[in-house]
């Protein structure tokens, strides 16, 4: 086969292929034009607060409740069935609790089997699980966002704890676990430099990840996992279950947080992201850490209606069930 | 009640470069070595028990105590993974952490022990461990930072910690697990090359070792919001350390102080300290911000005035 080399590969003459390799392992794989390009055929705001995981009472974790969350676990219960209608071959989930402050890291290896447990609530979640990642979009995506400017990472530590954030949402959303994952660190922008700058760089890292998983030629779910408003309560129920005690932190974290899901409902998300940073600073939300950012740059901010499926506190935070459905067809009015 | 025995206190980076990655710079060896001195007096005094404050661990749900007799697990660090893992067992004061939870709750701190095997004990906690006790000849006791904890709340669980130590009659070396400036490079570097991210960090850095130095532990602790204002990448409301340190080790300027490293990791300050109590102040100042006994928790000042 006649080939020309390029910087990470070489393109074959014959068939018009471009053959990259992988800098380790023998992932190496091809594009053609023959191949369909790939898609995102759902994004969706997937909050992880480790108490709705614990409050479903699923065989992977050891603590066991009496339930609670429910307008939240019910809106992720619907939205899972929804799911399940739709072909898809990987999720794909930006997670604030991978933090690194040294570049943007992706999970780099295919499985990953160990126990998590929160640091934060250790008392309701310790989480045995066992996940595929899919390791060939993760390099393309790292790949993307490195020709992009992007300062990244392949992580290749079998040791490596993946964290309750990813965790949490992908259960809630897959709870079979029978799609690979891909995993990718939240880079803290807001903290090194302002909620502004961590705008711009999610953006770009959302626009790359687009590109990767187009010339994937594969169908993704994209998932931003975080709370918006996210003021905690640092006290705790002895019950944490007991809902007589679950409200918002304060009602201007409700006001901020209503804001948004109305201009979700309105298919503004361009103007949603333009006042993020305020409202991130506001509400002390957990979208400093880029992740509805990232997935709205790579979904091309939605001028459609999200589907609501639900809004709850957890601990004080506010928590939104959302998704942006590109397939005019099946997207719904939910709530 | 007795006064608390803090035989000496030590400051150390929370980076795991000194412990995965020592060779890889001059500066890391340095940080290394001045690891193994206080690992070495450590070993000499005769301390019934370490306890350590690490930022790197933070909690929500008020103070945070691990009281795993034996907590074990192989930890892998966000960032820094490529430089390899951290095995690790400890021995840990059970006895001394359920004490600390009364204590803290005597003085209105909300606070609960951890013990759940696969608890994820921070890379700060498991470098110094590691570093300092590594072969658990003593129990050793973790405490979280608070994220929303300020100066009040930070103080009163130091007192919480002296009023611990006084009831169980034990002689304990503290902690302190945390950078000096924390703004690392946001680049992979090469570590030969590694140097303090700006000459403003390096200065400041500079500063807090003198005071340091000269023992003046309490001047520190007045100083710490001018210290997060300056150097602290503000990943959190304060920089709790001092405050921390210093209500923990008596709030005073008697110290003999000791500096045995400072250098970069991967940009930010790293520095090896020990603050060993003495006789005769140094500094000439008083302060203005009240001491505090007691934390009444939130004021409730958001819902206060409103319709």
């Amino acid at each position: 086969m006649e080939a020309c080399p390029t910087s990470r590969g070489f393109v074959s003459f014959l068939t018009n292929e471009v053959w990259y390799f992988s800098e380790r392992f023998s992932l190496d794989f091809f594009i053609s034009d023959n191949m369909p390009k790939g898609e995102i055929v759902l994004g969706c705001l997937a909050p992880h607060p480790p108490h709705v995981v614990y409050a479903e009472n699923p065989e992977q974790n050891e603590p066991v409740s009496e339930g609670g969350w429910e307008t939240l676990r019910w809106g992720y219960n619907r939205l899972a069935r929804k799911l399940k209608s739709i072909d898809y071959d990987a999720l794909v989930i930006f997670t604030p609790h991978w933090q690194t402050y040294i570049g943007t890291h992706f999970l780099g290896l295919p499985e990953f089997k160990s126990k998590s447990v929160d640091p934060v609530f250790p008392n309701i979640f310790r989480y045995n699980y066992d996940i595929k990642v899919d390791v060939d979009l993760a390099e393309k995506m790292r790949e993307k966002a490195s020709e992009h400017g992007i300062i990244t990472k392949m992580m290749r530590n079998q040791d490596f704890r993946v964290d309750y954030g990813t965790i949490t949402s992908c259960h809630m959303l897959n709870p079979d676990w029978d799609k690979p994952i891909v995993t990718i660190s939240s880079n803290r922008n807001a903290h090194y430099y302002s909620a502004e700058v961590m705008n711009e760089q999610a953006a770009a890292l959302g626009r790359a990840c687009a590109e990767a998983i187009e010339e994937s030629g594969k169908k993704v779910v994209m998932i931003s996992s975080h709370s918006l408003s996210h003021r905690h309560f640092v006290t705790e129920s002895p019950l944490p279950e007991d809902m007589s005690k679950e409200h918002i932190y304060n009602h201007s974290q409700y006001v901020w947080d209503m804001k948004l899901v109305d201009l979700m409902r309105e298919g503004k998300m361009r103007e949603l992201i333009d006042i993020l940073p305020e409202f991130t600073e506001q509400t002390i939300a957990e979208t400093e850490a880029g992740g509805l950012t990232w997935m709205m740059a790579a979904m091309g901010f939605p001028e459609y209606s999200a589907e609501i499926y639900g809004y709850q506190s957890v601990i004080g935070t506010g928590n939104l069930v959302a998704a942006w459905d590109p397939n005019s067809v099946t997207r719904e009015i939910v709530l | 009640m007795e006064d608390a025995e803090v035989l000496f206190g030590i400051y150390c980076p929370p980076h795991p470069q000194p412990l995965l990655s020592p060779d890889a710079n001059h500066g890391y060896s340095k940080l290394r070595a001045a690891f193994e001195t206080c690992r070495e007096r450590i070993e000499q005094s005769d301390a019934d028990l370490l306890i350590v404050y690490s930022t790197t661990w933070p909690s929500i749900i008020g103070h945070q105590i691990q009281a795993h007799p034996e907590p074990e697990w192989v930890h892998v660090d966000d960032d820094f993974h490529y430089l390899g893992s951290m095995p690790y067992k400890f021995k840990m004061d059970v006895d001394f952490a359920d004490c600390l939870v009364e204590s803290s709750k005597s003085r209105g701190l909300h606070s609960r022990t951890i013990a759940y095997d696969g608890f994820p004990i921070d890379t700060g906690s498991v470098v110094a461990l590691k570093l300092l006790n590594p072969d658990n000849r003593i129990p050793a006791c973790i405490v979280s930072s608070n994220m929303y904890a300020n100066r009040s709340e930070t103080i009163v669980l130091g007192k919480s910690i002296r009023d611990a130590l006084s009831k169980q009659k034990k002689k304990a070396v503290v902690v302190v697990v945390s950078s000096l400036s924390n703004r690392m490079f946001t680049e992979h570097i090469d570590p030969t090359e590694d140097r303090i991210h700006s000459p403003k960090d390096d200065e400041w850095n500079r500063k807090i070792l003198e005071f340091f130095a000269d023992g003046r532990l309490e001047d520190l602790s007045q100083l710490s919001r001018e210290i997060h204002g300056q150097i602290r990448v503000q990943k959190v409301v304060a920089y709790k350390p001092a405050w921390w340190m210093a209500a923990t080790m008596g709030q005073h300027n008697n110290y003999d102080g000791e500096v045995l490293a400072y250098e970069a990791l991967h940009g930010s300050g790293g520095a090896v300290v020990t603050l060993t109590p003495s006789t005769g102040s140094v500094g000439d100042k008083e302060f203005d911000e009240d001491d505090v006994e007691y934390y009444h928790g939130d004021r409730d000042v958001l819902n206060k005035g409103m319709l």
